[in-house]
């Protein structure tokens, strides 16, 4: 048989123990002293069932610490010192004559230190206390209802064990529905639960090389590549450079050529600020509107392909401010001719055939000649692509139908062959906007690939892909769900851009600006504090002579009879004989089950009603008689 | 528990005839004690003559019992005026309500003037026939009986008659092992003519007067009495509250009992002890509350009043 208080008790103890667990390798050992001695203590104190220090002194303590943890917060050291406050108010908690609200507190701070933990470090046992303290708490939490509801109830080993088994199904459930809102909750800047996201970016389709015939789910893909926010602009200029591949081994685009950007960017007219909020993809390119000259609020390199790479892979939601000259052709004055008329070896039959297209126009003409060409040709499909080898070879002469991978990868290479340096590039062309917001939302299914020759200084764009790719996306996003979809992200793009912001260093700064004019404050609160240190033995004092002649004010305020009377019955309640207001004083001695209290109580009422009831003033001598039968009591 | 001697014996006394109903004895005698009517509620054949007829012979007291039925008349109860031939006028012949002791078996069986006329005598002490005023005999006690169950072809009391009551109690079935007792003893009824009185009639209406002057009722005490009557008249339970009357028959009734105590002083738990059985009779209960345990309410009620220490 077990009392219900010991199993609330057991449950509120190894809660707190392993809450300690989870933090103890960062505090203070001082703290880690304290509180080890209060949870001793608390062990005990429970034992022998007896709770000498009143509530009042452990209040004022807690009160202390939180002061002191205040004093002790700064912007380079946040959650340690809430840390080792919470460890301590948990010790003050354990030593407690616990009430059911002491045993909700004491579930409620374990839980914020395991919190804490997390945001001290990143580690896997941190799953292990997670899961302990989530069965414990839950499982100790029914057994509190059962506490709250009777405070004597015993419960049989069998009683105690059944309620166990069926709490064990709150933890089986909880668990897996936490789990699936950790995965589609937007992810934080801050590394907090931040090893269970990485799994999230193979997911994304934007792949840094082409490879034909084995992309198609790509464009299938309707998941948020990213957001921009910006004012809304021609969609024929929706182009968002990833990218730029410039060698093809027949099968598959790579990047090989990188140098870094020399030439000076040149702010003039044409150019957008584009702030966008990309979610993880797991590579390091950076995307922006044809053609991005400048990026700001991330680390990067910009290439002389203008093509920007951050440092680090984006393997978390990131928001950068990119600038951006909205022009088709991108001025170059020096090229490697060599590195973009790169061939692999191609069948006689290509050859003859690009050669067959140039014919004798110009460059210009013949890029207008292809874009018409493939369109009036060739179909645009997702299914059923050429794939292998000769996957060029039987996209041009045999099925005639391909993604646009396959007509960017064709473009350029009858365009290489002509002599004309081409090079494909990789991004996302057009995107919806949402009116309400105020941005475009760009999906994985946006993904595209297009070319740009160069010609005279300049690279131009050509997109050879036929404009049915634009319609078939067009239907799509036509239906109903895809707009509620749309209206929907609105909330999403909100909470991201408000709450989270992906930037905590951003919010740290908004707080130190308050905080520096909160900084007068904070000093003067030192002087007060020094002040007080420094007097602090004069300020006790003078606390304890105010307390102690409030006290004596206050006891001589109010008449014998009451005064005497409330003596009883604080003699009484020791015994855990608590009288209630609607009780005689007989009926309430009736109760008492000691028989040798019964008699000194009885005689006490019997002496002291005699007066009360009668309205006698006590004398000296039966004020001495009470007060001896008191002493007894 | 009762600490007076002489009020103790009686009690004991009484409990021979009226196995484990001490309790109703003990409320009797308050009654009584304290110049009141009592009204006992309760199935026939629990003992209420017995114990009007064991109070009657341990006080010394004079005993009648008048079954109150649809065609008695007032003159039935209080007596009627005969012409005597050798005196040549009405000789004033005294009806069954001149006796120390009254019991009216069945009050609601009679007919509202009967009951009426039965009241006036207990609240006046005396009764007028035919211009001339017969003093009833002192003391004067009246325990009235009615049967909760059987309703039909009765006239229930109003509460404002009820009011002219003291205490209104039950007896009770007694527990198992009295009424074992009872079986084995068999009726005791012809033994309680026999009883020797414990007090003489003297005693029994000097107690009457003393008891008034020695038991103090403190202010206190008097406050509280009063925190429970406002209470009976702004409870959500009740439509009337206690009559000044009723306020009345409380600080009797519990100088009394705390006299029974062998204390010169009124506490809480006097009060507390005789409330049900002081109240509940005297209130009109709201409509939704009809139903319930009304002593239960009543009890709740006392619940909620502070004692003063």
């Amino acid at each position: 048989m077990y009392s219900i208080k010991f199993i609330v008790n057991l449950f509120a103890f190894l809660s707190a123990f392993i809450a300690f667990l989870s933090v103890f390798k960062y505090i203070n050992p001082l703290f880690l002293i304290i509180f080890f001695i209060l949870f001793i203590t608390g062990i005990f104190f429970e034992k022998k069932a007896i709770f000498p220090i009143p509530r009042v002194f452990l209040n004022i303590f807690s009160v202390l610490v939180v002061l002191f943890s205040i004093f002790r917060v700064s912007l380079d050291n946040m959650v340690l010192p809430v840390v080792e406050a919470l460890i301590i108010l948990l010790g003050v908690k354990l030593i407690e004559n616990k009430e059911f609200r002491d045993y909700m507190q004491i579930f409620t701070i374990s839980v914020f230190l395991l919190a804490g933990s997390a945001l001290l470090s990143i580690n896997i046992v941190f799953l292990l206390y997670f899961l302990l303290l989530f069965f414990i708490i839950s499982t100790g939490i029914i057994f509190l209802t059962f506490y709250s509801q009777d405070k004597n109830l015993v419960l049989s080993k069998k009683e105690t064990l059944s309620i166990f088994l069926k709490t064990l199904f709150i933890p089986l459930i909880a668990i897996p529905s936490t789990v699936f809102l950790f995965v589609i909750l937007p992810r934080t800047d801050y590394p907090l639960f931040n090893f269970l996201n990485k799994s999230q970016t193979a997911v994304v389709g934007f792949s840094d090389n082409v490879s034909l015939g084995d992309v198609s789910e790509i464009q299938e893909d309707n998941s948020v590549a990213f957001r921009v926010q910006m004012e809304k602009t021609n969609p024929e200029n929706l182009y968002f450079r990833g990218v730029v591949l410039d060698y093809f081994d027949g099968r598959s685009w790579k990047r090989v050529n990188r140098k870094v950007l020399r030439e000076r960017v040149i702010f003039s007219r044409n150019i957008i600020k584009q702030t966008i909020f990309l979610n993880p993809y797991g590579k390091n390119y950076l995307f922006g509107l044809n053609y991005p000259l400048k990026v700001v609020g991330r680390n990067a390199v910009i290439y002389d392909d203008y093509v920007l790479e951050s440092k680090k892979p984006i393997n978390k939601t990131i928001k950068y401010t990119i600038y951006s000259k909205l022009s088709p052709n991108i001025p170059s004055h020096f090229i490697n001719k060599n590195v973009y008329l790169q061939l692999p070896n191609l069948s006689k039959k290509v050859v003859k055939f690009a050669k067959n297209l140039k014919g004798d126009k110009t460059v210009p003409e013949f890029a207008n000649f292809l874009i018409n060409y493939f369109n009036k040709n060739y179909k645009y499909s997702m299914e059923n692509l050429p794939y292998g080898e000769n996957a060029l070879e039987d996209f041009l002469f045999d099925k005639k139908a391909g993604n646009c991978e396959f007509f960017a990868s064709a473009a350029a290479v009858i365009l290489r062959i002509n002599n004309i340096p081409a090079r494909v590039v990789a991004g996302y062309k057009g995107a919806n906007y949402n009116n309400i917001a105020k941005y475009y939302v760009v999906f994985n299914k946006n993904a595209h690939t297009w070319v740009e020759y160069y010609y005279n200084g300049y690279w131009y764009l050509l997109d050879p892909t036929p404009a049915l790719r634009q319609s078939i996306l067009k239907k799509k996003e036509l239906s109903l769900l895809f707009k509620l979809r749309l209206l929907l992200d609105t909330i999403n793009y909100y909470y991201i851009n408000f709450v989270i912001d992906f930037d905590f260093k951003k919010q740290v700064k908004v707080f130190k600006y308050f905080s520096n004019s909160l900084e007068s404050l904070k000093e003067s609160l030192y002087l007060i504090a020094k002040t007080v240190l420094n007097n602090l033995l004069v300020i006790i004092t003078a606390f304890f002579i105010a307390f102690f002649s409030i006290k004596i004010i206050r006891y001589y305020s109010i008449p014998f009879e009451e005064r005497i009377l409330n003596e009883f019955y604080r003699n009484m309640e020791k015994y855990g004989y608590i009288k209630k207001e609607n009780e005689g004083l007989i009926e309430f001695i009736e109760k008492i089950n000691n028989k040798d209290l019964k008699v000194k109580a009885k005689e006490f009422a019997d002496i002291f009603e005699s007066f009360y009831y009668k309205d006698r003033k006590f004398t000296k001598k039966d004020k001495k008689i009470l007060k001896d039968i008191l002493r007894q009591i | 528990m009762v600490e007076n001697k002489k009020i103790k014996q009686v009690i004991d006394t009484l409990s021979n005839y009226l196995h484990g109903k001490e309790r109703a004895i003990t409320l009797s005698l308050i009654t009584f004690f304290s110049k009141g009517h009592l009204l006992i509620e309760d199935l026939p054949g629990l003992g209420k003559t017995t114990l009007a007829l064991g109070i009657a012979k341990t006080l010394g007291l004079s005993f009648s019992r008048i079954q109150f039925t649809s065609d008695l008349l007032p003159s039935d109860i209080i007596g009627v005026s005969i012409y005597k031939k050798e005196k040549e006028e009405f000789e004033f012949q005294k009806g069954p309500i001149f006796h120390n002791i009254v019991l009216v078996d069945e009050i609601n069986r009679a007919t509202p003037k009967t009951q009426s006329a039965l009241l006036e005598a207990m609240g006046e002490k005396q009764v007028s026939v035919e211009g001339k005023t017969f003093k009833l005999p002192k003391p004067f006690f009246v325990i009235a009986t009615q049967n909760p169950v059987e309703q039909f072809g009765t006239f229930p009391l109003p509460e404002s008659q009820l009011d002219r009551f003291m205490m209104k109690i039950s007896v009770g079935y007694p527990s198992r092992q009295a009424e074992k007792e009872i079986l084995k003893g068999g009726s005791k009824r012809e033994e309680i003519y026999n009883i020797k009185p414990i007090f003489s009639k003297e005693e029994v209406l000097q107690l009457q007067e003393e008891i008034p002057k020695k038991v103090y009722l403190s202010e206190k005490i008097i406050d509280y009495i009063l925190d429970i009557v406002e209470l009976t008249r702004r409870t959500k339970f009740l439509h009337v509250g206690l009559s000044i009357r009723g306020t009345l028959a409380i600080a009797r009734a519990s100088r009394t009992n705390a006299f029974f105590k062998g204390r010169d002083y009124v506490i809480p738990e006097d009060i507390k002890e005789l409330a049900p059985y002081l109240i509940t009779h005297r209130v009109i209960f709201k409509e939704e509350y009809e139903t319930s345990d009304r002593q239960e309410i009543i009890k709740s009620l006392i619940e909620e009043v502070k004692v003063p220490a």
